[in-house]
């Protein structure tokens, strides 16, 4: 989006309602500031316009230095296992957590509190707190040697730290499940149970009515639920970088690992890197966008 | 034998061989210690279409409920063709549910909607086709099988769902105010088509409506439901001319009721004394009805004089309401819309016994199945 189409279309809300301009302002302004500011100043310096590196000239080849990588293509097997699995199992869970809480929730307060939780805790709060609790140091490992369940405490199944991410997708189910659930909890209470009782009556069984019922009712929202989850865990660099191993890293961990390495001459591949997490999570809104719009229009 | 034929209900019953009769018996559901309905029993003959009619909560959704069996009833008993249905479940039933809303999938397309129940039960495709073909031409939408369902028109939407009802050959179809969704000209012609489907399918139908048009153009018999009790079952004429409890005349439009004690064939009332037509038994309580459209102005039998308080025009017809001189009782008379009548005009009106009915405390029906 040009500037100049934002100057255009700002005077033509101004012409109409000089008001309208001026509530915008602040949301605008913010927005701009990331954009332009943030992603716009990342982007340059990915293309080599690094003044402190002296002569600046434009060019992709910090792209091209970035995915020969072969730390990088590491971190992206890293990442995407990470983000696939966790999105998945969290999903899964969601249903059906959804599902049996459906009926459950109308009334119950405390339960509805519950498991809504996880919800305002932050990623680093809950990478922190599940580490002390799961870690082979940690609380369960200590308890169950205690109890004489375990020998040793390093027979207690390696979960931080391990090669696939356990612990990583540990923490990631326990804060999107309720996420997801909360989303589909809303979904079915807007779409009732008439759907099924039709169902029922023509003859669909338990499984039938999930799977040629419900699913499909609930086809959109799981599919915007799980990518934004899939974005966010993509991106999300706090937890893997809490919980994850030296080598190999998750790709945000990587990029802010190079960002900040006193080796100035990292920084422009590091960005770089950024900015390819930034357009693999917008390529994959912009795809969910199509398609839902396509779902949607197949529906009509 | 051809006289016999021609029998209504007998070539329906011919129809449809396999149509099985309903019997609810001793029906009862609890809801926080008060009762939706209450020591519910009515039969539904085999083929036949009844409707369960009544103000909204008065149990009629709840006892259709009861019979697909997504309720539990507290008690009595569900029977179909005689068998008790208690404890199977509602895929199991064959009773299929038609709702208000058309409730269907819009991620299908209306022969995948149609064929839905014969998909379940994984018949083979071929078979599918073919009487999802045949349904779709019943409700005349022949040839939209491939049409989305947000293509669709409201009347069009429900009339799939009829068709996906119908095409599973129900033991027992239950409609849930089919039409109260539809504008008022798609009712007339979606009430016309359920009324043929019904003469050519003869499926055991109970249909619940809170519109009594509806319910005396398409039921052979009506269940008259108020507070969760069966208050009469009976034809729509029946009903019309011979309500049983205050609940069904008010329902029918006898607005005339007028509490009295009766001795020696003669009911002591506000509106004065009223010379009933049979010899009636002693009652010390009774309530005695008149429709509006059979009180005559002028002096005749049971007569009284009162003063013109209201008049609604209503095109053929006015509605005149009128308080009596003794007594201050509220009389509603229907006359021609041309004769001049004025507010606060003083009128005599006459109440003919021929017309006065009789409606005994306690005339509820607890247990009723269809004479004849």
């Amino acid at each position: 989006m040009s500037r100049a189409l934002v100057t255009r279309y700002a005077l033509r809300v101004t012409r109409q309602r000089p008001t309208a301009l001026l509530l915008l302002l602040p949301s605008l302004a913010v927005i701009a500031l990331f954009l332009i500011g943030g992603v716009g100043f990342a982007f340059a310096q990915s293309l080599g316009m690094f003044a402190l590196l002296g002569d600046s000239e434009v060019t992709l080849r910090h792209y091209g230095d970035a995915l020969r990588d072969p730390d990088l293509r590491a971190a992206l097997v890293v990442s995407l296992r990470i983000s696939v699995v966790s999105t998945l199992i969290a999903l899964i869970l969601s249903i059906g957590m959804a599902l049996l809480l459906r009926k459950r929730l109308r009334g119950d307060g405390i339960l509805r509190l519950l498991f809504q939780l996880p919800l305002p805790i932050p990623h680093l709060v809950g990478a922190v707190g599940i580490t002390l609790l799961i870690a082979q140091s940690g609380l369960i490992a200590r308890l169950l040697h205690a109890a004489g369940l375990l020998e040793e405490r390093s027979r207690f199944p390696l979960l931080v730290g391990d090669r696939f991410g356990a612990g990583i997708v540990i923490v990631y189910v326990w804060k999107e499940v309720p996420f997801i659930t909360f989303l589909l909890l809303a979904a079915l209470s807007a779409i009732g149970e008439q759907y099924e009782e039709a169902a029922r009556t023509l003859g669909a069984s338990a499984w039938q009515r999930f799977r040629h019922v419900l699913v499909p009712l609930l086809f959109p929202v799981m599919l915007s639920a799980s990518l934004i989850v899939f974005a966010f865990t993509f991106g999300a660099f706090e937890v893997p970088y809490v919980m994850g191993r030296t080598y190999p890293k998750a790709l945000p961990v990587w990029a802010y690992e190079g960002f900040n390495n006193v080796d100035l001459n990292q920084r422009p591949e590091a960005l770089a890197v950024s900015v390819l997490i930034a357009l693999l999570a917008t390529v994959i809104v912009l795809a969910y966008g199509s398609l839902s719009r396509r779902l949607l229009t197949n529906g009509r | 034998m051809m006289a016999v034929l021609t029998d209504k209900r007998l070539v329906r019953t011919n129809a449809n061989a396999s149509a099985v009769a309903l019997d609810l018996i001793g029906l009862g559901k609890e809801y926080d210690g008060r009762w939706a309905v209450e020591n519910l029993s009515l039969t539904v003959p085999p083929g036949a279409l009844v409707a369960l009619l009544g103000p909204s909560g008065c149990g009629k959704t709840t006892t259709l409920r009861m019979i697909a069996g997504l309720i539990e009833p507290d008690t009595g008993d569900i029977r179909f063709g005689g068998d008790s249905v208690a404890g199977v479940q509602p895929e199991r039933r064959g009773a299929v549910m038609v709702f208000q809303q058309p409730t269907l999938f819009s991620h299908l397309d209306v022969a995948a909607n149609v064929g839905f129940g014969l998909r379940m039960r994984r018949e083979p495709r071929g078979v599918i086709a073919e009487r999802v073909r045949a349904a779709l031409g019943q409700v005349q939408l022949a040839g939209m099988e491939r049409r989305r369902i947000g293509q669709l028109s409201s009347g069009q939407q429900q009339r799939v769902a009829l068709a996906r009802a119908l095409v599973t050959d129900p033991r027992v179809l239950l409609l849930d105010e089919p039409l109260s969704n539809l504008d008022p000209s798609l009712r007339d012609e979606m009430r016309d088509l359920l009324a043929r489907l019904h003469a050519e399918q003869g499926i055991t139908t109970v249909l619940v409506t809170h519109d009594r048009q509806e319910a005396m153009t398409l039921a052979e018999r009506i269940a008259f439901l108020s507070d969760g009790r069966l208050q009469q079952y009976a034809t729509a004429p029946e009903l019309y001319e011979r309500p049983v409890t205050v609940a069904v005349a008010q329902f029918f439009g006898m607005v005339n009721l007028f509490p009295a004690s009766i001795v020696e064939g003669v009911a002591e009332t506000a509106f004065g004394p009223l010379h009933l037509p049979d010899p009636t038994r002693n009652l010390s309580e009774a309530v005695i009805g008149i429709r509006p459209e059979h009180i005559a102005i002028g002096y005749g039998e049971n007569a009284a004089t009162g003063c013109v308080t209201n008049r609604t025009y209503l095109g053929q017809q006015q509605r005149v309401t009128l308080r009596t001189s003794h007594g201050h009782t509220e009389v509603t008379v229907l006359v021609p819309a041309d004769m001049p009548i004025l507010i606060n005009q003083e009128v005599t009106v006459s109440l003919p016994a021929e017309w006065l009915r009789v409606i005994v405390p306690g005339g509820a029906a607890t247990s009723d199945t269809p004479r004849g």
